[in-house]
């Protein structure tokens, strides 16, 4: 584990190359339980108000920040993006890495899918 | 129509049938939206007072002969900022979290202060006033608040998120698909992402 108190100073707060496989999985899982948590209690504000399904059940892209007040961090939503002209952020020829834009392609399809065929369930 | 989907929908392997149906009607969608003009660069759907109406007319006439994705309904509350900040305060006070403070501008107030001011009923960052900015004025905010019900609110500065950047999470489903980080890169004027795989913990960052 790194030393506590080195976040200004560190370059890179994503993909770390260092830390023992426990680490690194509870590190994910708090961040996929940050977002998890947030999804799910923002998705049963909204099908209230809604009095139906939300759009962001079939998509929407969560965009997590990092906040510091009095030496705590946390994570923080800074925004909800779930219309078509939301980016994917998924430009292989710009970004590292290979692209996920089939991946994403394919989940959108089986959740539209699985969305039309609940509204036209009569 | 109606019965083509209901009849071919269940099965998977007619699920292209489907999305073709859908994307050809997306097109139409988008050509019956784009006829209004674009006025400048920032009313990027083109919508304001003179022809909202229409549009609204529009959309309500095409909604009863096609299933729309977001739902119609459903895209104010979506544009409208506020009210999905108000949902992420009252989150983050539930699971005690931080949040940044956020405001509604009130018409002449200063607009001096170390808070970024931001508009509704916009996306790709097109209506975000960092401190310093020449625009920071009220004639620019008030020549600017031109897509109906658009308000502009002032925000608590989070350095980080220019230092450090974001993670981008892909939810389809209700399921993660994927998350990618991305940082803009002050020189070059370019942003850059990167699928993430591991991620530090809350306490390391500490």
């Amino acid at each position: 584990m790194l030393e506590e108190g080195t976040f200004n100073s560190r370059q890179k707060l994503w993909n770390p190359v260092e830390g023992d496989y426990i680490t690194r999985e509870n590190a994910k899982k708090e961040f996929h339980n940050f977002v998890k948590n947030v999804y799910a209690a923002l998705y049963r504000i909204e099908s209230r108000s809604t009095n139906g399904r939300p759009s962001m059940s079939i998509f929407c892209r969560l965009d997590i920040g990092l906040i510091i007040e009095q030496g705590k961090v946390d994570y923080f939503v800074n925004e909800v993006e779930r219309t078509a002209t939301a980016s994917l952020w998924s430009n292989g020829l710009v970004g590292l890495g290979p692209s996920k834009i089939g991946i994403i392609g394919s989940s959108f399809a089986l959740a539209l899918h699985k969305w039309l065929c609940i509204m036209t369930d009569i | 129509m109606d019965t083509y989907i209901v009849r071919r929908l269940p099965y998977w392997r007619y699920r292209h049938h489907s999305l073709i149906y859908v994307s050809m009607l997306s097109v139409f969608y988008y050509n019956i939206i784009s006829v209004y003009p674009y006025n400048n660069r920032n009313n990027a759907y083109g919508v304001d007072e003179a022809n909202i109406k229409n549009y609204e007319i529009g959309i309500d006439k095409l909604q009863r002969l096609v299933y729309m994705w977001p739902p119609p309904d459903q895209m104010q509350s979506i544009a409208s900022k506020l009210h999905l900040v108000q949902n992420l305060d009252r989150i983050a006070a539930r699971m005690k979290t931080i949040r940044p403070i956020t405001q509604q501008l009130v018409e002449g107030q200063p607009l001096t202060g170390d808070f970024v001011i931001k508009r509704t009923h916009s996306d790709s960052g097109q209506h975000v006033l960092l401190p310093g900015d020449p625009n920071r004025n009220w004639l620019y905010l008030r020549r600017n608040r031109d897509v109906p019900k658009s308000c502009w609110f002032g925000q608590s500065m989070v350095a980080t998120l220019r230092n450090t950047g974001e993670w981008r999470v892909i939810i389809m489903d209700g399921k993660i698909i994927c998350t990618f980080h991305t940082k803009y890169n002050e020189e070059k004027k370019t942003w850059r992402s990167e699928v993430v795989n591991d991620f530090y913990s809350l306490t390391e960052l500490r």
